[in-house]
């Protein structure tokens, strides 16, 4: 991993679209701004683990859920 | 072709049917070929699974969320959405994965990060969309039981 220290309202640019600003910093969080294509998807790294999490988990949807699903759907 | 699958034994396809996630999907990403495939008919049917034809372990059970949540309108960025295809609204086909616990009460649907396939390039590809309001575990058997009182 690169570490770079910033100051306030200084920036890194990674390949030649995509700019980080520090905006601000309060106590113990900082505040970034993000300049990027927006075919580009950025997200706090929280949800991209979650959502890693729900797919690894319906991907192990059990026989016993399958059949769950299929009675449903015969009651329905 | 034939395939392995998860919940339904050895099954033949068509492979102009299988679609290319050149991404993967979330916690996936070396998988890049799935197939949706049905229990039965797919007319009318309110859930597909998303099944990989490279790891027949892998299938992911979806629903169509246009027929569960009305409302649901996700903000995607169209230069995302890009990757799969021209965006001829009419070639796109969305699904959102659900979540099956022991308790089927329990079951969610991931709206925050639906699966999106262009059904003319044949490309797909999970996205995760803007809005905050969307949650990654819907409850999905509350939206079943209005839907059953409704139709009653």
């Amino acid at each position: 991993m690169l570490a770079l220290t910033r100051k306030v309202g200084e920036s890194i640019v990674i390949a030649d679209n995509i700019e980080i600003t520090i905006i601000a910093i309060t106590g113990d969080q900082i505040k970034l701004g993000i300049d990027a294509p927006k075919s580009i998807s950025i997200h706090r790294k929280e949800i991209y683990l979650q959502i890693q999490e729900e797919n690894k988990a319906a991907a192990a949807t059990s026989e016993a859920g399958a059949q769950a699903l299929k009675d449903l759907m015969g009651k329905k | 072709m034939e395939i392995l699958t998860r919940h339904f034994g050895t099954v033949d396809i068509e492979e102009d049917k299988i679609v290319g996630f050149n991404e993967g999907i979330f916690g996936f990403d070396t998988l890049k070929k799935f197939i949706v495939l049905y229990d039965g008919a797919e007319e009318g049917n309110p859930f597909a699974w998303l099944q990989s034809v490279e790891e027949k372990d892998v299938c992911l059970p979806m629903i169509s969320p246009m027929f569960w949540f009305q409302e649901y309108s996700p903000d995607v960025d169209d230069e995302l959405i890009s990757q799969i295809g021209d965006l001829d609204p009419q070639a796109l086909d969305l699904y959102t994965i659900v979540v099956i616990p022991d308790d089927i009460k329990d079951m969610t649907t991931n709206l925050k990060a639906p699966i999106i396939i262009n059904r003319e390039t044949k490309k797909g590809m999970q996205v995760i969309v803007n809005d905050d309001v969307y949650d990654i575990k819907h409850n999905l058997y509350e939206q079943l039981e209005k839907l059953k009182k409704a139709g009653e």
